[in-house]
């Protein structure tokens, strides 16, 4: 009894000077920037304390093949950072099986002003947004279970788990913010237009009228500093009779919501050819055609159109000057963001 | 004499240990169809004449509150349970610290909006249970699943998911069940009756309504009728 007590207590005081030696390595936290005149994220970070060990991991995730059933395709994939994360030129993006999305892969950015993800606004936090692609069979087709199952096999993560949140447990809370913690910090706010913003820059004659054109035509939907204002609005455009998509009635169940989509931002929108949900217009003139002529006005439209959006060839000529200083050039080529120097992960698809 | 005050410390904690197992409570779920127990794969019938055999059957319980006759409540908002026919452990929820005199017991059939709407959960909560919209944020509160020959879907499959918790859809439904004598007993059997889901407040033939996985107007036609799916079985 005297003996085991001795034992206990030197085995205690052994195992707390160990400790202290060796205290458990702390995450090291990182300050969420506010680019200058933003207004507050919408990002809930107490629930998620951006640290540099999570963003690791949420980028070594976000590049990683195994989230689909085929090993192949990864976040990465169809979110490609020079098109500033969306899928170049394709107006669909390729799943599993040569299967298609059924909608246009957006851009990610500045994620952390948007409370609702997804064209039809039908996912609520971030965190659970990849839970979207990853199960769905058109696109990644794997279970939860077998990614954890192919994380925990791998001594590599094992490490980055224990770097991020002080033990290796695995489970989709996990993965879920440790993802988000990369797509929160891809922040796009280094373009031209915010440099003309800040002073320290200046527009040219075209680029100038297009900013006052836009102001006046667009900026009612598109408002500045996201150029969204993040609402659910019918453009015109009518149902594509395959993909029958009803837009943010799929989520709501309200006719007067039919054919609503999220407005788009309008940042890196050079980059990200081709537009619109479903990534029916090719180019810019095609979308821009189809504001001032084929609009359709269905009962949902929205009523800033009930004239459609009239456009002289001149003013396209200035909005599409004023739309290329929106490009963030900084952001597309990022390292922090880059796929570069990341091990496992596939490379871009080709073909 | 040295030892003493170890001894009696010993002693309290058996003590504590004694009096802890004299009030654990539990409650268990029966499953049936009408008076038939359910097996799952096994051939049963609605009360419509439905010929069908189940495949899947679970439901969230949380938000579980006791409540005596001076109205006292005990409650257990942290506490979220995934009852599963396939899994008899989930079948049976420990109460812990819940003494004899309760005359009431409810709880929410389903997940309550706070919940839904704070990101990834874990445990019996994590989307990883299959009983999460990932398209369309939310839990599925109840999941029926099986096959019936009145189907018309491929391989006869029937597959209710039932959820929603925002306005206008809204089927988290507070159950409230009278304890008999009074008094909890201390293993309180519920008989959750599959049968609720075809007939009740609305009639719903597995022939007209093979399928419904979203909420909506049919989601809370089907709540609507689960909502009476339990009953307190007399000891
Ligand atoms: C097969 C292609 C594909 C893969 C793989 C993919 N995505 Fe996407 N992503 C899309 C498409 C298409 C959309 C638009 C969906 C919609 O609006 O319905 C989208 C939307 C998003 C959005 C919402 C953006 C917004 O502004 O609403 C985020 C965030 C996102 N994806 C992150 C991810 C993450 C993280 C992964 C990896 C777990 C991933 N994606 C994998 C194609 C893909
Ligand atoms: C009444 C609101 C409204 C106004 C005004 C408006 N837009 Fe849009 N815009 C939208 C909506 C909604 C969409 C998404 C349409 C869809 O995909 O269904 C969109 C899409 C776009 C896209 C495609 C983006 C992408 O990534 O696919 C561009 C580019 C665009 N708008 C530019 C403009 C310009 C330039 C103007 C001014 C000339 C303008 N918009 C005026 C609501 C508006």
């Amino acid at each position: 009894m005297r003996k085991a007590g001795i034992l206990g207590l030197t085995a205690m005081v052994l195992l707390m000077i160990i400790s202290w030696m060796n205290p458990p390595k702390k995450p090291h936290p990182i300050k969420f920037p506010i680019p200058k005149g933003w207004p507050q994220p919408l990002y809930d970070f107490k629930s998620n304390p951006l640290t540099e060990e999570g963003f690791a991991l949420g980028k070594k995730l976000f590049y990683d093949g195994r989230l689909s059933k085929d090993n192949q395709i990864s976040c990465g994939t169809c979110h490609q950072q020079f098109a500033a994360f969306t899928t170049f030129d394709h107006p669909l993006s390729h799943g599993f099986n040569n299967q298609q999305t059924t909608r246009n892969a957006p851009s990610l950015q500045n994620l952390a002003w948007q409370s609702n993800f997804m064209a039809d606004g039908g996912i609520t936090h971030l965190d659970l947004q990849p839970l979207a692609p990853i199960t769905a069979e058109n696109e990644m087709a794997e279970t939860l279970e077998n990614i954890i199952a192919k994380i925990k096999a791998d001594k590599e993560y094992a490490k980055l788990f224990q770097a991020a949140y002080g033990n290796a447990n695995i489970n989709t809370q996990r993965i879920g913010k440790a993802l988000s913690q990369f797509m929160l910090l891809m922040i796009s706010s280094n373009s031209k237009y915010d440099k003309v913003m800040l002073g320290i820059d200046s527009f040219s004659l075209p680029e100038k009228l297009g900013y006052g054109i836009f102001q006046n035509k667009c900026a009612s939907c598109h408002p500045a500093p996201l150029f969204t204002d993040n609402q659910y609005r019918n453009a015109g455009l009518p149902q594509d009779e395959v993909l029958k998509d009803l837009g943010r009635m799929r989520i709501t169940n309200q006719s007067a919501d039919s054919l609503k989509f999220k407005v788009p931002s309008l940042r890196n929108i050079a980059l990200t050819a081709p537009y619109g949900h479903d990534g029916r217009f090719f180019a810019l003139s095609n979308l821009f055609e189809h504001y001032r002529k084929q609009m359709v006005l269905g009962p949902t439209t929205d009523p800033q159109f009930s004239n459609r959006l009239p456009l002289s060839n001149f003013e396209i000529g200035q909005l599409k000057a004023f739309l290329n200083t929106l490009t963030d050039s900084v952001f597309i080529k990022d390292p922090r963001f880059s796929e570069l120097g990341i091990t496992n992960a596939p490379g871009n698809h080709g073909h | 004499m040295k030892y003493l005050l170890q001894y009696l410390l010993l002693l309290l904690l058996g003590l504590c240990a004694f009096s802890e197992a004299q009030t654990q409570q539990s409650i268990s779920f029966q499953h049936m169809m009408g008076n038939q127990a359910l097996v799952l794969d096994d051939s049963l019938q609605n009360s419509h004449g439905e010929k069908l055999v189940v495949r899947r059957f679970k439901y969230y319980i949380s938000n579980l509150v006791l409540i005596d006759e001076q109205g006292n409540r005990q409650a257990y908002p942290d506490n979220y349970y995934l009852v599963n026919e396939a899994e008899p452990s989930s079948k049976k929820i420990v109460l812990p610290n819940a003494p004899k005199n309760y005359s009431v017991i409810e709880f929410l059939l389903g997940v309550d909006s706070a919940r839904n709407c704070s990101g990834i959960q874990t445990g019996v909560l994590d989307p990883m249970q299959g009983m999460f919209w990932t398209w369309n944020t939310g839990y599925v509160f109840a999941k029926l699943e099986g096959a019936a020959p009145s189907s018309g879907l491929p391989a006869h499959a029937f597959t209710y998911h039932i959820g929603g918790f925002r306005t206008g859809e809204n089927v988290l439904k507070t159950i409230r069940l009278a304890i008999p004598g009074r008094s909890l007993p201390k293993d309180l059997q519920v008989k959750v009756d599959i049968n609720t889901w075809f007939s009740g407040t609305n009639t719903l033939l597995i022939a007209d309504r093979p399928v419904c996985h979203s909420p909506g107007a049919l989601a809370m036609k089907f709540a609507a009728n689960y909502a009476q799916m339990f009953s307190i079985i007399q000891p």
